[in-house]
């Protein structure tokens, strides 16, 4: 029913009223207070008129559907605010938690991690697109934040399906001046970690499950699980890292990912070596071991035999080295 | 004019025509009406992160000219040019800027952080320094989806 409809009927409806008014008895000689032995106007008024006849007036014209419509309406915009303020007391539902608790994280470590710094577009977002879908990994959520820093070497942070968050220190890739693909695959290798929920996993802290998507108890918000969170993630990104299992099967799967490229899985092998080597060399660097382990394992698992013990030549330029004029 | 639009004598592309008849003949009597109104047709887009940075030039570690929220509303100043790709002038109220154009929408956000969950929020005690770097991280951070073009 559109608003001109409801205009025109309720014209009708104060024109039939008015009709009614004219049909009722002339009541201007009747007392306005009550008196003992007559009666007053809004007494005759009763008497007179036929209210059945008006609920059939009103039923005819629909009104008290309309009536009824309203009612609902003001019944459903009453629970949709009520629901809108319990909303406002909510933590932060399954699939808000971890970007949030991104940004929290990198907020409070933004000193250390020093992501906030001047870089030159080395170009590793589109190396790494190109390669996922070179493997068919398409529909992934990807973010990379570069870092200014050496506490940190590379990290996948805990996300939901699909999603993924890459952090990359800047010191460790010149150091060991790995080339675009090199460096797409020590991000395929995080990505394998996302995936397998190992950094979920190796997480100590699960008081944050409890308040996930729930409603605050008498409104009154609590927040140190998310401080407890913080210094968990914190322990397992600078201290604890990966099991020995958990890399061999990271190790395992990515070498039967490559396996369809041959030119992928010798650069694997060599970043390994890189790996290897800068973990023995390089004081900066001296725990990534003890964060991965190991990269000596890991050129192992890949290759039983040990054939590559003998250190390759990378097959592609560094992505530091000095360029040579031709 | 009222019972003739009531009457139905008049519909709205009629009344439209009127109104913009009457705004042309005051633009030519009195030519500063446009100066006071030409902002209120600019372009209006909202914020679409949780914080976002008006930056003093249209490069991602440019300095900051102040720190936005999730849903602010920015107006894009034709006169703020910039030849640098998805950077666009913008201004919110007094403070003009450059900000990366991904990190607005024509729509207004409802997604927001602040407006989801803006008591647990505000328990997390942010100070104003820990918002600053909310703001920074948008434009050090990558995205992008596989099998979509950059």
């Amino acid at each position: 029913m559109t608003r001109e409809t409801t205009y025109y009927r309720f014209l009708i409806f104060i024109f039939l009223l008015k009709s009614f008014n004219l049909t009722f008895a002339d009541n201007s000689q009747l007392p306005m207070t009550p008196t003992p032995s007559s009666i007053t106007v809004q007494e005759s008024e009763l008497k007179e008129v036929n209210f059945d006849k008006l609920n059939d007036i009103l039923k005819k014209d629909k009104l008290d559907v309309y009536a009824k419509e309203k009612q609902k309406l003001a019944v459903k915009l009453s629970q949709e605010r009520e629901k809108l303020e319990s909303k406002r007391f909510s933590y932060p539902s399954d699939e808000d938690f971890w970007p949030l608790f991104h940004d929290y994280w990198l907020i409070k470590n933004a000193r250390n991690l020093r992501w906030d710094f001047e870089k030159a577009d080395l170009g590793i977002g589109i190396s790494f697109k190109k390669t996922l879908e070179e493997l068919s990994l398409n529909k992934k959520r990807i973010k990379i934040l570069l870092l200014d820093s050496v506490i940190l070497s590379h990290f996948a942070l805990p996300t939901s399906e699909n999603n993924y968050y890459f952090l990359l220190s800047l010191p460790f890739i010149r150091s060991m001046d790995l080339s675009k693909r090199e460096i797409s695959i020590l991000l395929l290798e995080d990505m394998i970690r996302s995936d397998r929920q190992y950094a979920l996993k190796n997480l100590k802290s699960e008081n944050y499950k409890k308040f996930i998507g729930t409603q605050m108890k008498d409104k009154k918000p609590q927040v140190a699980f998310m401080d407890e969170l913080l210094l968990d993630l914190n322990d397992l990104v600078f201290k604890r890292g990966f099991t020995f299992q958990q890399q061999f099967e990271v190790t395992k799967e990515l070498d039967l990912l490559l396996s369809t490229s041959p030119e992928l899985l010798k650069s694997y092998v060599v970043l390994n070596q890189k790996r290897d080597q800068l973990s023995k060399t390089d004081v900066n660097f001296k725990s990534y071991s003890t964060m991965y382990p190991s990269p000596e394992m890991q050129l192992l698992w890949l290759n039983p035999k040990g054939s590559n013990k003998k250190f390759m030549a990378s097959p592609d330029a560094g992505l530091f080295a000095p360029r040579v004029k031709k | 004019m009222i019972e003739l639009i009531m009457m139905k004598k008049i519909n709205t592309l009629h009344l439209t025509f009127i109104l913009y008849l009457l705004t042309l003949t005051s633009f030519f009597q009195f030519p500063f009406l446009s100066l006071i109104i030409q902002p209120v047709y600019s372009q209006k887009l909202y914020l679409n992160r949780p914080y976002a940075q008006l930056l003093n030039n249209p490069y991602s570690y440019s300095s900051a000219v102040t720190t936005l929220p999730c849903a602010t509303p920015l107006l894009v100043t034709p006169e703020l040019k910039s030849n640098a790709v998805d950077w666009i002038g913008a201004k919110f109220a007094d403070e003009k800027g450059y900000i990366y154009r991904p990190f607005l929408s024509l729509d207004r956000p409802s997604d927001c952080y602040q407006e989801k969950y803006p008591i647990f929020l505000r328990a997390l005690g942010l100070d104003v320094t820990e918002l600053f770097y909310w703001g920074r991280l948008q434009n050090q951070v990558q995205e992008f989806i596989t099998g979509e073009t950059l």
